[in-house]
């Protein structure tokens, strides 16, 4: 109350300020009808709302109710219909009908609106179907305000030219495809840097010629036929991710990629009897993408190079300077790892990240553990990684020692080596601790810069003497390990994100 | 200890006088290519726009928030103390920042502003920022009437 009557002693007015930033900080307001309540104030707001930026949001309950649908349909029309003037739509977003042909009509006044009438930038559609999809209404196909475009479940088909001439991102997920429909899509849209392609199907052949699309993602491309593989030639993109599941795909040209993400996983039509296509297709992958610089691998992959290296396959060399290994492996995968890193001698930068857990266990039935570890152990590498400066384990609550300190051998110009240790449960052990102080034994001297994260998930209270115990073990290996003055070394304790302590050992 | 030499002297339009550490000041764009133009030797660089008592907020600002080993914490604090101040100080500070081009100080402001009308009934709103209602009855219904649908 005071602060409210100090205010008022200053005969300054909210309305003093100027337009811009009375529309920059309505804009802010986090419900757009309290921007439109604004009008009431004085005639000097009576119109101010409508110049305002809003983006207009709508989620279906979830429902299997028809007149809840029903409803709610109609309360979307009439709010449309009183945001007609505004002149300052964003964006459209509707989320979650459940697709029926008699909606048809309802959706369209929704893309009319969009297109045709509020000319916005964004439109999300995402509609939910088992059965029919909504055909896209063809008037769409031509507008010029849509920048960023997002389709679930429905139908392109494009009769005349499309012209979407300011369309920066495009994403189009559940769709059936025939041949060439991305293509006509892609001729009408000079401007696309980024298109997503997710759970499609129907298609072989996938050609961008655009120069400004940078960026693909291809998830879970369902093959209806295996012996057709999805060729793709998109000679200037510079990213590709292969997300989700996906059947065959055969890179044929990306010659100017920079980043290739594949943490896909095979989808088998018949697993026995196709090993030898998985493979293949692992290996033309590889040498696709040999010319990338920034690789980052899943899990499937890791499982594939690891039973390659087995039967004595030579990976082929690489210029990649960056490589993300992202799944959490056993010591099984060492010497198949070890291999790779060995046709990747260029790398800078090593990140190991266990956020996600091994699919298969293709490997396990070529060769056991206990066989795999004598293997490591007697694997030479006389090597070294020249330009390896960087190495970050990310995630990490298993057994990596023996990789550790392969990596400590041979990164001859190591600078900076992350662990971070996500510890779930209240449960402190020092089992970690000991490990890392084993480890820290074999560190070399280039070694500069050393960093060790215990990120100790929320699974319920951490009593707080435990994360002593286990401060005071950590610190206490670290000074075992003599490594105590001579090195810059933080050691960093995160507690459910939000506290920060940062002791300097 | 800061050097003289290291020392910029910011001078506003009713003639005060704001001595700031060289490297807190050329983090401001502004006062980065006012640097490389202005004499060197002199060493001072007017700001025809803002006047003493703005600047003396605005320096304090900066300096809380270039301060060596400053927490978020205190930081939050300092902000929360530093915005208790009458609209029009505040729309003051908020034309300094933008003259200075600190997008920082920028949003600080507009938030504030912004948490001064958030939720706000419009009775409220008006009572607390002292807009005159220059509807008449008739037009105000008119409006509430017109816009019926926001207030659902």
């Amino acid at each position: 109350m005071e602060r409210q009557q100090e205010l008022m002693v200053g005969a300054d007015r909210l309305s003093d300020l100027p337009d811009s930033i009375l529309l920059h900080i309505l804009s802010m307001l986090p419900n757009n009808k309290e921007v439109v309540r604004t009008s009431v104030l004085s005639e000097r707001w009576q119109f101010l709302w409508k110049f305002v930026p809003t983006s207009l949001n709508f989620n279906f309950p979830i429902s299997d109710n028809e007149n809840v649908t029903r409803d709610y349909l109609v309360s979307i029309h009439k709010e449309l219909y009183y945001w007609r003037s505004c002149e300052k739509i964003r964006k459209l977003r509707v989320w979650g009908l459940k697709y029926e042909e008699r909606y048809a009509k309802d959706v369209d006044i929704w893309v009319h609106f969009a297109t045709r009438l509020a000319n916005i930038e964004d439109l999300e559609l995402g509609l939910l179907t088992n059965n029919r999809r909504y055909e896209f209404p063809q008037f769409a196909f031509k507008t010029a305000s849509l920048r960023n475009l997002v389709l679930w479940n429905c139908r392109l088909n494009p009769f005349g030219n499309v012209n979407w001439s300011s369309l920066v991102s495009l994403s189009i997920v559940y769709m059936g495809f025939t041949d060439g429909v991305v293509e006509k899509v892609l001729s009408g849209c000079p401007n696309v840097e980024y298109l997503e392609l997710e759970n499609f199907l129907g298609i072989h052949r996938l050609e961008i010629r655009s120069m400004k699309l940078r960026e693909l993602i291809i998830r879970d491309y369902k093959n209806e036929n295996h012996d057709l593989w999805l060729e793709l030639l998109a000679p200037y993109i510079q990213k590709l991710q292969i997300l989700g599941l996906c059947s065959e795909i055969c890179i044929i040209n990306v010659a100017s990629l920079v980043t290739a993400v594949l943490c896909f996983d095979f989808d088998f039509e018949d697993e026995e009897q196709n090993l030898e296509k998985e493979f293949r297709f692992f290996k033309e992958l590889l040498h696709s993408v040999a010319h990338v610089e920034n690789l980052n691998l899943g899990s499937w992959c890791i499982e594939c190079l690891s039973i390659l290296e087995l039967t004595g396959w030579e990976f082929p060399p690489s210029s990649r300077k960056f490589l993300e290994l992202g799944v959490e492996f056993e010591q099984l995968d060492f010497p198949g790892i070890c291999c790779f890193l060995q046709s990747s001698l260029d790398l800078e930068t090593l990140v190991i990240d266990w956020y996600d857990v091994e699919s298969g266990d293709l490997l396990s039935r070529y060769i056991n553990e206990d066989e795999q570890i004598r293997r490591f152990e007697s694997h030479s590498f006389n090597g070294s990684f020249p330009y390896l400066k960087t190495i970050k384990i990310l995630n990490f609550y298993g057994f990596v020692l023996p990789l550790v300190k392969y990596l400590l051998k041979h990164a001859i110009v190591l600078e900076k080596f992350d662990i971070v240790v996500v510890y779930q449960g209240s449960d402190v052990s020092t089992h970690y601790a000991t490990q890392w102080h084993k480890s820290s034994q074999a560190i070399q001297d280039p070694l500069r810069m050393l960093q060790l994260t215990f990120l100790i998930d929320d699974f319920g209270p951490l009593p707080f003497v435990n994360i002593a115990t286990y401060l005071t073990s950590i610190t206490l290996c670290l000074k075992l390990s003599g490594l105590s003055c001579q090195k810059k070394l933080g050691l960093h304790l995160s507690i459910s994100k939000e506290v920060l302590v940062v002791l300097h050992v | 200890m800061m050097s003289l030499g290291k020392l910029i002297t910011l001078k506003t339009n009713d003639n005060e006088e704001f001595k700031l550490d060289k490297t807190v000041a050329v983090k401001l764009e502004i006062i980065k290519n006012i640097v490389q133009d202005v004499d060197c030797t002199s060493n001072v660089i007017p700001l025809p726009n803002i006047d003493g008592k703005t600047m003396t907020k605005v320096v304090k600002y900066w300096k809380k928030h270039s301060e060596e080993g400053v927490t978020e914490v205190q930081l939050k604090n300092f902000d929360q103390d530093f915005l208790k101040m009458s609209h029009s100080e505040l729309h003051d500070v908020h034309l300094a920042a933008k003259y200075l081009d600190d997008n920082q100080l920028k949003e600080v402001i507009i938030q504030e502003f912004l948490d001064r009308i958030k939720g706000k009934p419009i009775e409220e709103i008006r009572e607390v920022f002292g807009i005159v209602n220059d509807y008449t009855p008739e037009e105000e219904e008119e409006v509430r009437r017109e816009n019926a649908w926001a207030f659902e």
